[in-house]
């Protein structure tokens, strides 16, 4: 099993209920995503600064809120590919 | 280098690059160092499918939007007044229970999606909850991280506590139940602490 490549605080972490997959971790900088329960983890290209929580939607693994620093909301409806800020 | 690293008493060597099968015994997946959170931060994010209401905890306590996240409205928790909400989790989609974890008032469990809560932290030897994590496969199943009286599990959704283990070293900031078999019978459970990612067997 793979590591995460960071050596920072992981702040937030979740993965999708039914199956583990994805999993996604923070550090202060970056998100991290793993689609293979933790043997290999991509750090994803854009995603919004200080997350502080991750929560992927039960029901649709694509569908990932995050929380941050700041008290801000943001959303990805496509795994992290592009999120927008909801407040 | 020497790359272990011993873990809370009792615990045993927990080890940087390998798996260790010990039950109550976490492994640092990734190290890291030390960052705190700011008052004002969102700590936690659960969605209840039906009507995909998002609950949010953070430093203002616990909210709920019922649109995406655009709006909050907070939602009152009386038996933890005043206190910081650490952690939320849901059995999701089909109205089973609320947990949220507080730093200060323990765990707060709520049957009938936020409006009433009941104190579910008989057990429990610290109010000072920094984590919970709810297990997808038995859902009656949490995990709960204090702060300096280690880790705890209920297996009757909160009707009592026992002790687990130390759990892993530093401070955590997050436990996730990540349905995964160990192979042993059991998932895992992650950490994420001052330290890095931990995992080990739930």
């Amino acid at each position: 099993m793979g590591g995460l490549p960071t050596k920072q605080a992981v702040m937030a972490f979740t993965s999708f209920p039914a199956d583990g997959r994805p999993m996604l971790a923070a550090t202060a900088d970056a998100v991290w995503k793993s689609p293979d329960g933790a043997t290999t983890w991509q750090r994803l290209a854009k995603a919004p600064p200080g997350v502080t929580a991750l929560a992927i939607h039960p029901e649709k693994r694509d569908v990932i809120y995050s929380g941050t620093q700041a008290g801000e909301v943001y959303l990805t409806d496509d795994a992290g590919t592009t999120w927008r800020k909801l407040r | 280098m020497d790359d272990r690293r011993k873990g809370s008493p009792g615990l045993g060597a927990v080890v940087r690059g390998a798996f260790l099968s010990m039950a109550g015994t976490f492994l640092l997946v990734a190290p890291g160092s030390a960052l705190g959170a700011a008052p004002g931060a969102i700590r936690s994010l659960a969605v209840d499918p039906p009507g995909d209401v998002l609950f949010v905890a953070g430093g203002s306590g616990l909210s709920q939007s019922r649109d995406r996240g655009r709006t909050l409205t907070p939602v009152p928790l009386p038996p933890a007044r005043g206190k910081r909400v650490t952690a939320v989790v849901l059995d999701w989609g089909g109205g089973g229970p609320l947990y949220v974890a507080t730093d200060g008032a323990g765990v707060l469990r709520s049957r009938d999606g936020g409006r009433t809560w009941e104190v579910a932290s008989k057990g429990l030897e610290s109010r000072e909850v920094v984590g919970l994590a709810l297990d997808p496969r038995a859902r009656q199943k949490l995990h709960a991280m204090t702060r300096n009286k280690g880790l705890f599990r209920t297996e009757d959704g909160g009707e009592s506590w026992e002790r687990v283990d130390d759990g892993p070293a530093g401070t955590v900031y997050v436990l996730a139940s990540v349905n995964i078999s160990t192979g042993m019978g059991g998932i895992f459970l992650y950490a994420g602490a001052d330290q890095g990612l931990f995992r080990g067997p739930d």
